[in-house]
């Protein structure tokens, strides 16, 4: 018994890169930050002057969902989210200044929430609209929570806000229906060559 | 509990989330324009811009940037206020208070003088410069714009 904890041990220290962060492998933490990554280019890249609340959610949530869809463990999402914060505060993205990390973190702390309680079936269409829109509403939520603290007039918080949910659960769930649909079509590629 | 069981949740949570944001949207508003936390400016009988405390603090601001005054005062004067909502071109101003206090007509002459000034419970009240400073309305609910 104690020769074969301390070969587990031993094991454990040849590879330690299996237990990076959060019990996830340094591989999927790289392709982590690599979708952490994209969704903060997108975000620059695709940056459109419509004026419409919540059109970012359509690939800033595809995005975040189709990284835990791929690599499904506990953690996935906060590690995208906290890397996306990173870089958009790095960009100068949003006018929240470096605030804006938590923006970002608390979609990805609510996905990784949310896949248990839809027990990881991120590839069922219905999973992806209704997780797309409660993290894209818990984007909008996280807002007006930045917007409380850096003492933004309370007309500017609360006008708009049934339209602004519309949109962001209208916008979240594309998303997640992207995401479901590129998720079947990579997860079989992906299975053999991304075992960590 | 199946897949199909929490989809269905899932689905009335959202229903649930757009339905009440609304409803939060309403209440907020309703609230806000009885205590004169949330006021309206009405114009051709409908809402043209709601203020707040916050906004008042921020025009105010704004006006005395304008103008490189160095005054510390959050107060900014009414004409730059409707100025700011494209409120121009108007016979006289109708202001309402909480409650049952007076009601004010004011013509576009007379508003030069009035100042909007924010409490401190987020509220703000109406003062007239050229009157020494008198409070017209303690705490302000309405402003009825008429052409």
């Amino acid at each position: 018994m104690k020769d074969m904890e301390e070969e587990k041990t031993a094991a454990d220290l040849e590879n330690p890169a299996d237990n990076f962060i959060f019990h996830i492998g340094l591989a999927d933490v790289i392709r982590l930050t690599m979708f952490g990554t994209l969704i903060s280019v997108s975000r620059f890249v695709f940056q459109l002057p419509v004026g419409i609340p919540g059109h970012t959610s359509v690939y800033w949530m595809g995005l975040l969902i189709l990284g835990k869809g791929l690599i499904p463990k506990f953690g996935a999402g906060a590690i995208m989210g906290i890397v996306s914060g990173i870089l958009a505060v790095v960009f100068g993205l949003g006018k929240e200044g470096p605030l804006l990390v938590f923006k970002c973190i608390v979609p990805g702390v609510l996905l990784d929430i949310l896949a248990i309680l839809f027990l990881q079936k991120l590839e069922s269409i219905w999973v992806g609209i209704i997780i797309g829109a409660l993290i894209s509403w818990s984007k909008l939520l996280a807002s007006i929570a930045l917007g409380v603290i850096l003492d933004i007039p309370m007309v500017f918080l609360a006008m708009g806000f049934g339209y602004a949910t519309l949109l962001h659960v209208i916008f979240g769930a594309a998303g997640g229906v992207l995401a479901t649909v590129l998720i079947k079509r990579l997860k079989p590629r992906l299975a053999s060559s991304w075992q960590s | 509990m199946t897949i199909n069981k929490r989809i269905g949740i899932g689905l009335l949570l959202l229903v649930l989330v757009v339905g009440g944001a609304f409803l939060f949207e309403q209440l907020i508003k309703a609230q806000g324009s009885r205590n004169g936390k949330l006021v309206p400016v009405v114009q051709y009988d409908k809402i043209a811009v709601y203020l707040d405390a916050g906004v008042i603090r921020q025009l105010g601001e704004q006006e005395r940037e304008r103008k490189q005054s160095t005054g510390n005062s959050n107060e900014v004067s009414l004409g730059f206020v409707l100025g700011s909502a494209g409120i121009g071109d108007y016979k006289y101003i109708e202001a309402r208070g909480v409650g049952d206090s007076e009601e004010f007509k004011l013509s576009s002459r007379e508003i030069g003088s009035i100042v909007l000034s924010p409490n401190s419970n987020s509220t703000f009240a109406m003062i007239d410069k050229a009157d020494g400073n008198r409070v017209l309305l303690k705490e302000v609910t309405k402003f009825h714009v008429t052409n």
